[in-house]
């Protein structure tokens, strides 16, 4: 096809969330392949994703042993600063699942029919996510066996949680949040998982994908109760993109220390997360994609629309990151002040200029359309916002909590290797996991992206919002 | 124009000259009366039709850039609002004056409420005599000045006039030329002209009203009054549209489809000004700081407790529940009664904002009435002016309405 070809098929294009060509067949065809190939077959890159994320799962195997067998002083945070990777990470990991929720929820409400390829990806990644970050908290308990402590039940002790403590607000939030998302992915799964179990071969696939599609059978009133279900799950799951960060941000914000304590931390919080989350989201989805070939389901409106949405994000992040500045002068408070100084010229100021150069300074390179569409611009940017996402949970908890109020008590931190070790082994669980599920389910849904081919004869209730998408 | 729409359109613009006129009358009663009372109520009359008009602002710029039926519908609306910028200047003018002039002598009586002595009409830092005796002041000082302050302000208003009227000139040079650069320009302008809206207008809200209470400082005050804006444009959209609904042309789109799109969206907002208003109030409740907490302490004793509960209820939850209703959002002749409320409720919030700051006890004046009764029929007025000047609808949305027609058939 011609570039040259008049300017409104070139637009056409360009705006297409599928490529044309494609019926119903080719699409399942496309994507159940990939879940239904022989294992010998699986693309080299996979194994070696596969390898990769074995050996950090390794190593958080070592990691906990080491932490329960010894205890939490393995980790390099102590007096002044008590909480460091652990809630860094903790911090990190969630925010980087929040992009599924708001792809799967806020996304479907809205209409947006360009989320289908990616959204089941994206929520099997901030099924990880959350995974990852639960770890932290469970660990950080030094016995997590007694972790159910943190649960308010009637016990002997006589013993409740501290309700005003928004630790514990997070155990509730975080705990609902694991749920609803599971549910809401599993629930998305299953009419690919029946058609998955139609086209398998082998008994035992069959059987597999069988027993997990519980007896789907396409019949109308499956559909029925599928479409009403994932209308309440995503009228649950939209309040909790906002809710579960927000409840983060007040583990922080609710206290009293400088650089902690400030009343934008929860939207902040939250645009911070859909940042990250968008950001790991095309971290991976840009290599799956041109490995298994996904071109014409990820197309370039794809990567211009999450290009957009780093963009915007960043800036919400950004002005959080300038009000912090401005009040810290204008409240007139000594320490709020000092906070400031401290985080500009201090002894972690390469962190914060990192973080402006990272999640600040980088991603405007969005506002040049053809770096939207380029595959190593969007590769670039992505890992700089990863990075600086890290980077700003570790200025928020360990530059404030370093040098609080009294000079006397003033300390320095450093990570240990076991630090790290705990934290690359969860990326390892991470790209374990996700690379299980690339290989095992299908990870865009191929039932939603039938309807998106004209033969499908769906219109939607939103044609009369956009260009209507069937007319031939 | 369509004579009933006219006519229509008419009655909407005498009834709000009317109320305008006479509340201004009022006004400058009460100006003879009690100056200090007059800008009292002023600053809080002048939000409502600032919210209006810089709302209308930012939606269009959202949705220049993300699209959407219910966007060009209200579009011509929207356009009418952001054309009532010079009218806010002229409103904001007694602002500058209480900033620049100060009580004499014997005034200064009426200020006994305001926990910050000396004089001042509006803001305490305007009184150099009481800076030097605070050291916070002195600290605040080479940002709360005259001057400085009065330079941000004429910045403010450029910024928002610059981008209003660009995009309202792009806008109608497309729909004169039909040339798609000017509707790429309008994109152009909205991507900087969001951050610029958002800086503008975080800053204004910090100068206009936070530093009344100069003490007092809270980073995600400028979004509870972003929230707040966004709030008033979809509650008029709602109000107007089904005002204007049986008159042609709005006949053919103002629908059940805009009213629940319309809905919704106002769902979402009053979720999301209760989210950022409680998550402010949660932080500084928990940290309880004294240079914090008095912002609250004031606004829940003596009579504010009853205002506060009020936002919470009527402001929260009574919309939010009704809004949840599909079949309340799709009905033109229910949904404007939820509309009602949450404009009446702007009001509110924001008195329950400002005039704590200078009176300990709930004790509205009949200022506090007359006054926004005054500048919103004023802008009315003015808005529906703006309004007939232009056609009804735009070429972007009588394209969307074709479309849609020829893939019914």
């Amino acid at each position: 096809m011609s570039d040259h070809m008049h300017d409104q098929r070139d637009q056409k294009q360009q705006d297409a969330i599928i490529a044309p060509g494609h019926t119903l067949a080719t699409i399942t065809d496309k994507i159940s392949e990939i879940v239904l190939t022989p294992p010998l077959k699986t693309p080299l890159g996979w194994h070696a994703m596969m390898g990769i994320g074995s050996i950090g799962m390794l190593l958080l195997g070592a990691t906990v042993t080491k932490l329960v067998f010894t205890g939490i002083g393995i980790w390099g945070n102590n007096v002044p600063v008590g909480w460091a990777f652990d809630i860094i990470n903790f911090v990190w990991w969630i925010g980087i699942g929040h992009a599924g929720t708001l792809i799967s929820a806020i996304l479907m409400l809205l209409r947006q029919t360009w989320r289908t390829s990616i959204n089941r990806a994206a929520e099997a990644m901030t099924i990880f996510a959350v995974s990852c970050a639960g770890m932290y908290p469970l660990l950080h308990t030094g016995r997590p066996w007694l972790a159910y402590w943190l649960l308010p039940y009637p016990n002997t002790m006589g013993m409740w949680p501290q309700f005003r403590s928004p630790l514990v607000w997070d155990v509730f939030a975080v705990s609902t949040y694991a749920t609803v998302s599971l549910l809401f992915w599993y629930t998305g799964l299953i009419p690919d998982l029946a058609t998955l179990r139609d086209r398998a071969k082998h008994k035992a696939v069959k059987l597999f994908y069988g027993m997990l599609a519980m007896g789907w059978r396409n019949a109308a009133s499956h559909w029925d109760r599928y479409e009403t279900a994932s209308l309440i799950l995503a009228g649950i799951s939209t309040p909790l993109v906002l809710s579960v960060h927000s409840v983060v941000s007040f583990d922080f914000a609710a206290g009293i220390l400088p650089g902690w304590h400030t009343t934008v931390f929860p939207p902040y919080f939250v645009a911070g997360a859909i940042f990250a989350g968008f950001a790991m989201v095309l971290t991976l989805m840009l290599p799956l994609r041109a490995a298994y070939g996904l071109h014409d389901f990820i197309t370039e409106k794809h990567l211009d629309v999450m290009a957009k949405v780093l963009l915007a994000t960043g800036l919400i992040v950004t002005y959080g990151y300038a009000l912090e500045v401005f009040m810290a002068w204008y409240s007139g408070s000594p320490y709020e002040e000092y906070m400031l100084i401290n985080r500009l010229t201090g002894p972690y100021a390469w962190t914060y200029w990192a973080l402006i150069l990272t999640n600040c300074t980088i991603p405007q390179l969005f506002w040049y359309g053809p770096a939207r569409r380029n595959i190593w611009a969007l590769f670039f940017v992505s890992m700089s916002v990863n990075i600086g996402m890290w980077l700003e949970r570790f200025v928020i908890i360990v530059t404030s909590l370093h040098r609080d109020f009294l000079p006397a008590s003033w300390g320095h931190y450093a990570p240990t290797v076991w630090d790290w070790s705990m934290y690359a082994g969860t990326i390892g669980f991470f790209l374990f996991s996700f690379f299980l599920f690339v290989r095992v389910l299908p990870m865009i849904a191929m039932f939603e992206m039938r309807m998106l081919v004209p033969a499908s004869g769906v219109t939607g209730k939103d044609s009369d919002h956009k260009h209507g998408g069937s007319h031939h | 124009m369509n004579p009933q729409l006219e006519a229509k359109l008419g009655k909407i613009q005498k009834v709000g000259l009317a109320l305008g006129v006479l509340g201004l009358i009022a006004g400058g009663i009460g100006f003879a009366q009690n100056p200090q009372q007059f800008y009292q109520s002023w600053l809080f009359a002048f939000w409502f039709p600032l919210g209006l008009c810089l709302g209308s602002l930012g939606f269009t710029m959202i949705h220049h850039l993300t699209g959407g039926f219910w966007g060009l519908a209200i579009r011509r609306q929207l356009e009418a609002s952001i054309r009532t910028l010079p009218l806010m200047v002229l409103f904001f003018l007694p602002i500058l004056v209480a900033a620049w002039t100060h009580p004499g002598a014997g005034e200064t009586a009426h200020n006994e409420g305001s926990h910050y002595h000396g004089h001042f009409w509006l803001y305490p830092w305007t009184d150099l005599e009481a800076v030097k005796d605070s050291h916070l002041l002195t600290h605040k000082q080479p940002y709360l000045n005259i001057e400085f302050w009065t330079g941000r302000a004429i910045l403010y208003f450029v910024v928002f006039a610059a981008l209003g009227f660009g995009l309202v000139a792009a806008q109608r040079k497309y729909e004169e030329t039909g040339d798609r650069r000017y509707l790429r320009r309008t994109k152009i302008i909205s991507g900087p002209g969001i951050v610029l809206y958002f800086l503008a207008m975080t800053f204004a809200a910090f100068d206009w009203a936070m530093s009344a209470d100069p003490n007092w400082f809270s980073t995600m005050y400028g979004v509870i009054f972003i929230a707040s804006q966004g709030l008033s444009v979809l509650a008029f959209g709602v109000l107007f549209s089904s005002w204007v609904r049986d008159c042609e042309p709005y006949k053919e789109f103002a629908k059940p489809n805009l009213f629940h799109d319309l809905g919704t969206l106002m769902f979402a907002l009053t979720m999301f000004w209760a989210y950022v208003s409680f998550s402010q109030f949660l932080i500084i409740w928990s940290a309880n700081l004294a240079e914090e907490t008095p912002w609250y302490l004031v606004r829940t004793d003596h009579g504010w407790q009853g205002v506060a509960l009020s936002l919470v209820i009527f402001g929260f939850f009574v919309p939010w529940f009704l809004l949840l209703m599909r079949r309340i959002k799709r009905d033109a002749t229910l949904v404007p009664k939820v509309a009602i409320l949450v404009l009446l409720m702007r009001f509110v919030d924001t008195y329950w904002q400002i005039t704590p700051m200078y009176k300990h006890g709930l004790a509205p004046h009949w200022l506090d009435f007359a006054l926004p009764v005054g500048l919103t029929g004023i802008w009315l007025w003015f808005y529906v002016g703006r309004l007939k000047a232009a056609p009804i609808t735009t070429k972007q949305h009588d394209e969307a309405i074709h479309a849609e027609l020829a893939s019914q058939h």
